[in-house]
């Protein structure tokens, strides 16, 4: 269970990203949050692991306040959080193999793992995932040379080398066509159901949120506007969320 | 966005533009003038004659010596003529000879010089040779068709009673050549330049390298500390820099206690790297899957210390054994010799900086073992506890600081106890006038805005009686401290005194810096090493070296230091603006798998800056070339040494030699490193 309370987010400059928001995520659900661009979905996500640090509230995880935790606990933390980028932020110049055991950072030995050693038995792990998002042939690629859907698959694979219990999914596939779209959701849904990972995913397209959510939140301009099952989507909710002029497109 | 130009008046618009010109022609002629710009001795007949011989000089670099055979032909002269007459040794005449008419003649006047049998348009100088062996009024001689000559020659102006010499030298060519001496030395010195920049450049790189991430602002920016963990970190500094340097001489004291006998060496040092390789795999887990207990944690800082101590005694015994090995090799290579000079040298490093290596080490240890535990500090203790220690703790950190900077003046500029006494008198008063000032501010505070007149006549009164009472303060406290450092700290006034003012100067600070939780110490430390990056950089590579020659002498080793030392310098700017200009996705992607700072550095900044940093090294290498001919200048040796030579000696031809072999490197490096940026970006 991820509970989210009075969580407010105000950058240097003054600009409000988040003000008051608050929520739960059940354990296991995969709770799509959808908004404009700006309407603080990202700096959400990223509060939840502090890449970003909230200036107040407190999200809670399984009993455990994250924004509370020191250094050596928030790597704990962070390690069992696996995040996934619209821009899939690969190493370019790494091969895929090393970008997927960079997921492995937070529990081998740091001093080992500064010379490029992975335990066998992580390497072994790596080569797996890498054949669940069917790029294994890939694996002593360069990253770079890889297709977007492709890099967004690596990007993945990365994630579930933590042993993740939540996934945060940041516009996964706002840089990819809408039949690899599906690709990358489906793999999303499938760590989803079979693992029983949460996913926190945010999303642009509205057909992506009813084929895959079970529940929605909506920012606007940083405030909670909307908390539901996708079908509560109407009309009425969707011009509260993107304002009275937009339309739908899909 | 439309450009107001096109709206302008004409009128002001021919105004700018003629104002423009006309300061634009003002400030070049004040150029003009400053420059010294003047054409007189441009054409001047004497000076241009001058620089075409130089210019003709450096077009025929002297590279090639033809082989040839030289002859000198004799004939006995003196001057002035001894009391009976003079008759020369008669010359042989069956091969070519010189006669002179008369033999013997006063210095100065003129005399005939005939030369026979020579091969007809022979040609070479003809010079007067003193007992001293010089040679002096050289005058060319062109033998004739018939292989004859006869001309006249002055005799120099040197009187003698010995008999003296008149030299004819023709050189007749055998065919083949071989590289002249010149060209030989140059090819030398140019690979002295070559090896020299390659040292200077690997070790600047070597030290550059982490150095660039301390100065990278993206990097830097995102490291807060609590209070009590860079207080921590500033006192465990220092103290770590203390304790190493104690426990480096107790280690090498130690070792040399053991004995010199190669085995033992060898085979201790082996010993200990195998035993502490199989601790580090026998303590250290692969993947830890619980948080270690605080006890596991201090076991692991212990096995640490453990470890570098075991280290350290592997380096010294490493480093005496390759001593003894160089030695030998030295003598058994024969040719190859340096290579066991290489083996020696290094061993001797490796003897001679392991106190330097264990200070920094240790230093660095106790440093960041501060911070972690400052905050654990402000973790774990309560608030109270908390909130006393980081007064404590920031009190203690000035006074280290401040120490250390009373340690560098005293050692700086050697002061006595009387201006010992004058400083410390002067910090007290200083500070108690600081504090007086900050003390009445505050009280004024307390007294509130509606009281009007009263309250500003009040708050200006005890404003005044607060800076009053710092100044009345400062005396006593200044007399105070003059009683102190004269009587009980006599010798050590510049160490004890600064401390106590630094200790409650951090008091006073941290109270001031209550609403500080968080300090920007990523932003301290990069803005520390761009200032000292600046201040290296600033001082030119020619500067160093003539401080270098001082301490090692002249020779290709100061230069390479002094080139060290400004590649380290300037790398790391170079290198740090790389490491701003990358990518900053993939920082944030490692950092939130739970990867600690170090590892995201390796992961996601190393791998991107791979291609620039081995671009810019190479072009440093290149500089480092040319930068060493000036260096050479100095006497840090390397092919600028031979170029000042030749070019102080008006040897054109020479020097033109050594700058076509500069050139022909840089052009080459320039060639190489394009290649090996195009295989590697």
């Amino acid at each position: 269970m991820l509970k989210v309370e009075h969580l407010t987010k105000i950058y240097e400059g003054g600009v409000l990203a988040l003000d008051d928001v608050s929520f739960e995520v059940p354990s296991g659900q995969f709770m799509a949050v959808i908004g404009l661009s700006g309407s603080g979905k990202s700096t959400l996500l990223r509060c939840i692991n502090r890449l970003i640090e909230p200036t107040a509230g407190t999200i809670t995880w399984d009993g455990e306040d994250l924004t509370k935790a020191h250094q050596e606990d928030l790597r704990r933390i962070r390690r069992r959080i696996g995040m996934v980028f619209q821009n899939f932020n690969l190493v370019h110049r790494s091969r895929v193999i090393t970008n997927v055991l960079a997921g492995r950072l937070g529990y081998v030995n740091p001093a080992l793992s500064l010379f490029n050693r992975f335990p066998d038995k992580d390497v072994a792990k790596a080569i797996a995932q890498l054949e669940r998002v069917g790029l294994s042939d890939k694996a002593r690629s360069r990253a770079d040379e890889l297709s977007g859907g492709q890099q967004q698959r690596v990007g993945i694979a990365r994630a579930l080398m933590q042993d993740p219990q939540m996934i945060l999914a940041d516009e996964p596939v706002a840089s990819l066509d809408p039949v690899l779209a599906h690709g990358i959701m489906q793999y999303l849904e499938d760590i989803n159901d079979k693992d029983g990972v949460t996913v926190l995913c945010s999303l642009h397209f509205l057909d992506l949120v009813h084929r895959y959510a079970d529940r929605v939140i909506a920012l606007n301009e940083g405030r909670l506007v909307f908390e539901g099952a996708p079908t509560e989507l109407d009309d009425a909710v969707f011009k509260s969320i993107y304002g009275k002029d937009a339309e739908r497109v899909g | 966005m439309a450009t107001p130009k096109h709206h302008m008046n004409p009128f002001v618009r021919f105004l700018t533009i003629t104002l423009t010109i006309i300061t634009a022609v003002v400030v070049y002629a004040f150029a003009f003038e400053r420059t010294d710009i003047d054409l007189k001795p441009v054409k001047d007949e004497q000076r241009r004659t001058q620089l075409i011989r130089i210019v003709r000089g450096l077009a025929r670099p002297d590279l090639i010596a033809h082989n040839e055979v030289v002859t000198f032909h004799l004939v006995d002269v003196m001057t002035p003529c001894p009391p009976g007459g003079f008759t020369p040794t008669p010359p042989d005449t069956t091969g070519p000879y010189l006669e002179m008419f008369p033999s013997c003649a006063l210095p100065g006047s003129e005399v005939t010089v005939r030369g026979f049998n020579f091969d007809p348009g022979e040609e070479g100088p003809l010079s007067f040779i003193p007992p001293s062996g010089v040679t002096l009024g050289t005058a060319t001689i062109v033998a004739g068709d018939d292989g004859s000559f006869s001309r006249t020659y002055r005799l120099p102006d040197r009187p003698d009673e010995t008999v003296q010499q008149l030299r004819f030298t023709t050189r007749e060519r055998t065919g083949g050549w071989t590289w002249s001496e010149t060209a030989q030395d140059s090819w030398d010195k140019i690979i002295e330049t070559l090896m020299l920049a390659l040292v200077a450049t690997t070790l600047g790189t070597a030290v550059a390298i982490p150095l660039s991430f301390l100065s990278a602002r993206n990097l830097m920016r995102t490291i807060r500390s609590p209070l009590s963990s860079v207080a921590l970190f500033v006192i465990g500094l220092p103290v770590g820099i203390l304790v190493g340097r104690q426990v480096g001489r107790w280690v090498t004291d130690t070792g040399e206690g053991i004995g010199d006998s190669l085995p033992i060496l060898l085979g201790g040092a082996a010993a200990i790297v195998i035993a502490l390789g199989w601790l580090l795999r026998v303590t250290m887990p692969e993947e830890d899957d619980a948080p270690p207990t605080p006890w596991m944690k201090a076991g692991r800082w212990g096995i640490g210390a453990v470890v570098a101590l075991g280290g350290l005694f592997a380096i010294g015994f490493l480093g005496r054994a390759l001593l003894e090995i160089g030695l030998d090799l030295e003598d058994a290579l024969g040719p190859l010799g340096f290579l066991g000079g290489f083996v020696r040298v290094f061993g001797d490093l490796l003897t001679t900086f392991l106190t330097v290596v264990a200070a920094i080490v240790t230093g660095t240890a106790f440093a960041l073992l501060g911070s972690r535990a400052g905050h654990l500090v402000k973790q774990k203790l309560p608030d109270a506890a908390a909130g006393l220690a980081r007064f404590v703790l920031g009190g203690m950190a000035v006074a280290v600081l401040a120490a250390t900077l009373g340690g560098a003046v005293q050692w700086l500029y050697q002061l006595d106890a009387t201006s010992n006494a004058r400083a410390t008198t002067a910090g007290g008063f200083l500070l108690a006038l600081v504090g007086g000032v900050l003390a009445g501010r505050r009280a004024r505070k307390w007294i509130s805005m509606g009281w009007g007149l009263v309250g500003t006549v009040l708050r200006l009164v005890i404003g005044v009686a607060g800076t009053l009472a710092g100044l009345f303060a400062g005396i006593g406290l200044g007399m105070l401290a003059d009683f102190a450092v004269g009587t009980l700290f006599a010798a050590s006034g510049t160490l004890w005194a600064p401390a106590l003012l630094g200790a409650a100067l951090g008091v006073v600070g941290v109270y001031f810096a209550r609403g500080w939780d968080q300090l920007p110490s990523g932003m301290a430390a990069y803005y520390f090493a761009r200032t000292f990056f600046n201040v290296i950089r600033s001082v030119e590579p020619l500067v160093m070296a003539i401080v270098f020659v001082v301490w090692v002498g002249v020779g290709p080793f100061a230069g390479a230091i002094a080139l060290a030392l400004h590649t380290t310098a300037s790398l790391a700017k170079l290198y740090s603006e790389q490491v701003e200009s990358i990518m900053e996705g993939p920082i944030e992607a490692v950092t939130a798998t739970g990867a600690t700072r170090l590892q995201s550095i390796v992961y996601a900044v190393v791998p991107q800056i791979v291609p620039p940093y081995i671009a810019f090294t190479l072009y440093r290498w290149d500089i480092n070339v040319r930068m060493s001919t000036i260096i050479g200048f100095a006497g840090g040796g390397g092919i600028g040494f031979l170029l000042q030579q030749n070019i102080n000696l008006l040897l054109y031809r020479a020097a033109a030699v050594q700058m076509l072999a500069i050139a022909i490197v840089v052009g080459t490096l320039d060639f190489v490193s394009a290649r090996i940026r195009e295989r590697i970006v």
